[in-house]
């Protein structure tokens, strides 16, 4: 641990979303950073799409594109491509060609987050694409629908500008096929993604017909199901089918599918417009990148990784994440982005392009009359006028002192402005404003003013009769508020740099062990006895790596730590505080004890319910799963004389109680198959399943399944097999109706393995706790922030696991040192700040009537016993301000947007001047 | 009648507005001049007062314009907002003014043009009404 | 606490009509907790007969104060300068504060603002239920913590009626049989044979039923 880490700033290949987030979470975390795009902006695919799932996120983007460019830790280099890099860890050097020149720079590390594009349809001569107008990919479907498109949301198909009446889309074009486009993966995301375009569809109109030609329906993500459910409810029609060829209706620009039913038999159907729900695959130069820097592939040319260190790629120093390690959707990418991101600090020592900012304290304006500086920047798409306009308008205005064009440095001049002219208050003018909230702060801070006194006009005008006008107005308001602020009060805390991680499963121990490696004290509460959770019954990966070693390996390394404390058997209490600095109260052999910390990590795991159906408890040969992978990991001739063995999927999963798909069985099912076969290529074994999910490079597997005897049969969720104890020998026998033969099957079965539902361990309590909010099934939620995948809803508390949501080993594990990642944005600071745009209680006007307590959708606000009054936590609070407006005696306010502004907003805005 | 331009203030939420403002720009499309907006950081800092203020100074109609109900960054502040706005409807109502003078719409970028549709519908409501005080 | 409703404002408009200046008194009490007369019901309340006014053509000025607690009098006095700018209040504090304020001001128009309701609490943010009727002798030890006066609609002390169906109350089915939840507790709490003891026919001569009601506490009283 004592050796010294190399140093150096780190190389990030791709401005994609993945992209974004490792450049955004390395600044944050000290480290200067060069964000390398081939194309002309940062973005990648997603400001292509149109809305996302389940969340629409689309205004989450702008902002952190704006946050990379201003920070100066990161230097973003767009029109650049990647032509070599060499070297080694801590000592990469990388060749770039940016604008037409050669540059050379080096970095102590390099993420690969480039490369994902989607499969050209066109070679695929059965759909016609290319040929016929009306069949178009989903991405094109996307552009067609977003509101900025060709046809500013106005649904018209290609041929004619009809309004599509009946639209059809086919899943697995370039996916899940060998022959003809070489990509037998899953795509993964595509099923969510048709899906989503259809309901898009039905809010655009709803009576358009929609229907789905699909093999499996895969929605296996965290909130996918809802969706799917959704789907159904709004009539988007799903057909499970193969899809024949797409062909021209004659007479009409009209498409027919011939297609064949579950039955095998032909059906044909007339749409008005065809998507192709087009697959995913890498992109050709990020490949060739990839192998020029020595990086193994895999067959179907992702990066190769392992599935207990998922981000890292065989060249130490070399991580990759996003589309370029596999078809991953934007949280996935997201988390894997944040996990490589704890892999470099526990490898490399930062080296910041620029030094943290030291601030004077803010200076005291109490009793000075607003004088306000007015800065502007224009941007080369408005209109001449706009400039003149202001500065007119700037004139009227007695409490603008001063008006200041900006340009280039925007930061420095304002801060020079400020410090000649002396003024307390900025308003500025720009388009977008939302993203230059972070500059502005910057600016006031070093000018020696409190962050917070300022106001954005947005400038963006379009038609120039009413141009002057909404200037005059937006100006006017804005100006009227910001006079209006007063400082909020701010305070900053020293960060309790020790992190507080809840369950000692895998999620749990690989986040302690990610944070400890980085120089962090980490302390580990298991309620167990012993550490392992969900992980001391996984036998293997779905790749048929050996959990068990791994495991054995992982808490080896966690207690040998010299940063980790491990508590078993201890239970948590109370937790207080805020991100930085809380307090837990754990209770440990009988005894309370105060831990204080400044992150917590949630990993508290999940278990499989045990089921009441298919005999589960009456028949011996009835296992759930996670007994049947237990018995195998124990015993290596378990089963090896069975004769026939069965699996039954979505045992309580999928259905009302437990709505949610537990995303990992299918491929369980099909990698225990597999093993069993080895064991005993004889055994009959059979896969009762609703949808396979063997979602991603999964497909293999049950491609593999297939081609060694495994026989897999669908059942109907109202037509469940049925379970029953054989008279005499005791065996299980199970009945299933088979949707393709069209009549039930009898299996005798030695044994049963019930894949039931996964479900939060001990959710209800953290969430209570810790003050965090769980979603429709129980699992933690998100941040509703949005694109934040491992942050739940309380700041400074992060979360990996089952607890989640279910998922396997690998995808544990990267979600955990994502979490790490995020942590660590907290940690590395040395004091936080806290207030700001937040609510205040003043507590002479409180009459502790609880409106607060009870309205606060983060469950902020108590009553202080005490004060006698209500407190609001500034560390914790949002600042969303529905306290404020609820607060009966007024007793609550906020600075940043106060009654007054709001009061007399109409006031100000209606008067003639 | 034909000529009055009914005064509206419209609320926005900061969040939703701003990209649906950016999209609006990008449909070459502006709020007409009729309409003048006051940002909040959510719409569930809007208060029934607020609503009301605009009333007083003699604006002919008010609107809050949110995100999404299942897309609120505070989760619940559009429905919040929402159940306000039914509030001043019913104040209005039992004071002889027609509750149509107020309305909340839930901007989504899915619908496109809603962020100066929503205006343009409240402008021709409004037109329909007539002016909110004798002149 | 007390709870109480906002009258209808058609109503405060028509009572209120022959004024041209109303002051809408508020108080910090009871009614700010229950939502309806603190600071921020004030001002609501002030906008809309404003707007009214306007949009009759009238006149109107109306102010805004908010009182700790109108029901007492140290309190009601700091309405004195303030008064002399208006001809009429309009009170939304509970029954209480009308009375009071009229008491100490006799010569200035007083009106309620709020219907008062009932004695109770808050279930959850926006819904209030009655709790006590002020009946003079408490009994809510007998009937595990509950209490059939006021809450059984028709005040039984002996077991509910032939009209408890299903736990629900024959008036409606969204009034819950208070008898029903009555023998529940009993249960969880092993005591259900206490209730076949006979209860004897209450003396309302604490209760509204002997006159109005006045307290004297002899070691306050100076």
């Amino acid at each position: 641990m004592s050796q010294e880490k190399p140093k150096g700033p780190v190389m990030i290949i791709g401005g994609g979303i993945a992209g974004i987030q490792a450049a955004l979470s390395l600044a944050g975390t000290g480290y200067g950073v060069y964000l390398v795009e081939q194309k002309a902006s940062l973005g990648g695919m997603i400001p292509e799409l149109h809305r996302l799932y389940p969340l629409c996120a689309c205004c989450k983007l702008d902002p952190r594109i704006a946050a990379c460019e201003q920070d100066p830790n990161i230097q973003v280099m767009v029109n650049t491509r990647v032509l070599d890099v060499s070297g080694k860890v801590g000592d990469f050097k990388i060749s770039l060609e940016t604008d037409g020149g050669k540059k050379d720079v080096e970095a102590g590390a390099v993420v690969l987050a480039a490369g994902i594009e989607t499969f050209d349809p066109s070679r695929y001569e059965t759909y016609e694409y290319g040929h016929l107008p009306n069949v178009v990919t989903s991405v094109e479907y996307e552009q067609l629908q977003k509101p900025l498109g060709p046809e500013a949301g106005q649904l018209k198909r290609p041929s004619d500008g009809k309004a599509p009446e009946k639209i059809a889309w086919l899943q697995c074009v370039g996916s899940r096929d060998l022959n003809q486009c070489d990509a037998p993966y899953c795509s993964s995301v595509c099923c969510m993604y048709a899906l989503k375009e259809a309901l898009n569809t039905k809010d655009w109109s709803e009576d358009t017909e929609t229907a789905i030609f699909y093999m499996d329906m895969r929605t296996h993500g965290k909130g996918f199901e809802g969706v799917l459910n959704r789907a159904e409810e709004r009539d988007v029609r799903l057909i499970r089918s193969r899809v024949h060829t797409v062909d021209a209706f004659p007479g009409g620009d009209d498409l027919e599918i011939k297609y064949a039913d579950e039955k095998g038999e032909l059906q044909k159907e007339i749409f008005d417009m065809v998507v192709l729900s087009v697959g995913l695959r890498p992109a050709g130069e990020a490949v060739e990148l990839a192998q020029k820097m020595g990086v193994d592939l895999t067959a179907d040319h992702f990066v190769h990784t392992t599935p207990f260190r998922p981000v890292a790629t065989n060249v130490p120093g070399i991580f990759a994440c996003g589309g370029i390690s596999g078809p991953h959707d934007i949280g996935q990418s997201i988390t894997q982005a944040a996990a490589s991101v704890s892999e470099i600090v526990s490898l490399l020592s930062p080296a910041p392009f620029s030094p943290p900012e030291a601030y004077p304290e803010p200076r005291d304006i109490t009793d000075q009359p607003p004088e306000i500086l007015f800065a502007y920047h224009l941007c080369p798409a408005m209109g001449s006028d706009v400039g003149a306009n202001i500065e007119e308008i700037a004139k009227t205005m007695p409490a603008v002192s001063s008006v200041l064009e900006v340009g280039g440095d925007v930061l420095g001049s304002l801060v020079e402005k400020l410090k000649e002219t002396q003024a307390t208050r900025v308003l500025f003018g720009s388009c977008t404003p939302v993203v230059h909230k972070p500059l502005m702060e910057a600016a006031l801070k070093q000018a020696g003013l409190n962050p917070y006194l300022y106001e954005t006009v947005d400038l963006r005008v379009v038609d120039p009769d009413t141009a002057r006008a909404h200037l005059q107005d937006r100006i006017r308001m804005a100006a009227a508020r910001v006079a209006l602020i007063s400082p909020p009060l701010l305070k900053t805390y020293p960060v309790e740099k020790r992190a507080l991680v809840v369950g000692g499963g895998i999620s749990g121990l690989e986040s302690a062990l990610a944070l400890a490696n980085s120089g962090y004290p980490v302390t580990v509460v298991e309620k167990e006895k012993i550490l392992g959770g969900h992980a001391r019954h996984v036998r293997k990966t779905w790749q048929g790596y050996d959990v068990q070693e791994y495991f054995k390996t992982l808490v080896d390394s966690v207690n040998a730590h010299e940063h980790i404390t491990v508590m078993t058997d201890t239970q948590i209490k109370r937790n207080s505080g805020f991100p930085g600095n809380f307090v837990t109260t754990l209770n440990w052999n009988k005894t309370d004890v105060d831990l204080s910390h400044g992150v917590t990590i949630l990993a508290a795991g999940g278990d499989p319910i045990k089921p009441d159906e298919y005999l589960y408890g009456q028949n011996d040969n009835v296992y759930l799963w996670s007994e049947l992978a237990l018995k195998m990991a124990e015993d290596p001739s378990a089963f090896k004389d069975a004769d026939t063995g069965v699996f039954i999927q979505c045992v309580g999963s999928r259905e009302p109680g437990h709505p949610h798909c537990s995303n990992f069985c299918c491929s369980f099912s099909v990698r225990t198959a597999l093993d069993l076969k080895e064991r005993n290529p004889e055994m009959n074994l059979y896969v009762l399943y609703r949808d396979m999910r063997t979602f991603g490079e999964r497909e293999s597997i049950y491609r593999e399944a297939r081609e060694r005897g495994v026989i897999f049969i669908r059942y109907d969720v109202d037509n469940k097999p049925v379970v029953e104890s054989s008279k005499g020998t005791g065996k299980a026998r199970v009945v299933v109706y088979d949707q393709v033969l069209q009549r039930s099957v009898a299996l005798e079965a030695d044994f049963v393995s019930l894949q039931s539902a996964i479900v939060g361990s001990h959710n209800e309590a953290l969430s209570r706790i810790f003050r965090v909010n769980l979603d429709a099934n129980g699992f933690l939620a998100e941040s509703p922030e949005k694109l934040k995948p491992v942050v739940s809803t309380a700041e400074g508390v992060y979360m990996a696991g089952l607890a989640v949501y279910p998922k396997d080993t690998e995808a544990s594990i990267v979600q955990a040192k994502a979490a790490a990642a995020q942590a660590l944005e907290i940690l590395s600071l040395d004091r936080v700040q806290v207030g700001g745009v937040i609510a205040e209680v003043m507590p002479e006007k409180c009459a502790v009537c609880c409106t607060c307590v009870r309205t606060c959708p983060f469950d902020v606000p108590f009553i202080d016993h005490e004060t006698g009054a209500a407190y609001i936590d500034p560390g914790l609070c949002r600042g969303c301000g529905m306290c404020v407006a609820e607060c009966p005696g007024k007793a609550i306010v906020m600075a940043t947007c106060s009654d007054e502004m709001l009061t007399q907003a109409s006031a100000v805005l209606l008067s003639t001047s | 009648m034909t000529d009055f331009k009914p005064q509206i203030i419209a609320f926005y939420c900061s969040n939703c507005a701003s990209s649906a403002a950016t999209i609006a720009e990008g449909m070459k499309k502006s709020l007409p001049e009729n309409i003048r907006t006051v940002h909040v950081p959510c719409s569930g800092r809007i208060e029934t007062l607020h609503l009301l203020k605009p009333f007083e100074e003699g604006v002919d109609g008010v609107y809050v314009a949110g995100c999404q109900e299942d897309s609120c960054q505070y989760i619940s502040g559009i429905s919040k907002a929402a159940r306000r706005v039914e509030q001043v409807k019913k104040i209005l109502e039992s004071i002889g003014i027609e509750p149509e003078r107020i309305d909340v719409f839930n901007l989504s970028a899915g619908k496109g043009d809603a962020f100066v549709d929503t205006a343009l519908e409240m402008t021709e409501k409004l037109r329909a009404l007539g002016p909110m005080n004798p002149a | 606490m007390i709870v109480a409703r906002q009258k209808p404002i058609e109503e405060i408009v028509e009572m209120t009509q022959a004024f041209h200046k109303l002051l809408v008194v508020g108080c910090k009490g009871c009614v700010t907790v229950c939502n309806v007369g603190g600071a921020k019901e004030v001002a609501i309340l002030a906008s809309a007969l404003r707007i009214s006014g306007k949009r009759n053509g009238r006149e109107v000025v109306v102010g805004e104060h908010t009182l700790e607690r109108q029901c007492d009098p140290e309190y009601v006095d700091e309405l004195k300068d303030i008064l002399e700018d208006y001809e009429a209040v309009v009170s939304i504090a509970c029954g209480v504060g009308p009375q009071f304020i009229a008491e100490r001001y006799p010569a200035v128009r007083v009106f309620p603002g709020v219907n008062t309701q009932f004695m109770g609490g808050a279930e959850e943010h926006g819904i209030w239920s009655e709790r006590c009727a002020g009946c003079g002798t408490c009994v809510v030890h007998y009937f595990g913590g509950v209490c059939p006066i006021a809450r059984c609609s028709k005040s039984l002390l002996n077991g509910p009626c032939g009209g408890s169906n299903n736990g629900k109350c024959e008036i409606s089915n969204d009034v819950d049989c208070i008898w029903d939840i009555i023998v529940t507790r009993m249960m969880e709490q092993g005591r259900l044979k206490e209730l076949i003891e006979f209860k004897p026919p209450k003396s309302w001569a604490t209760a509204r039923d002997g006159g109005p009601r006045r307290m004297i506490r002899e070691e306050l009283v100076e």
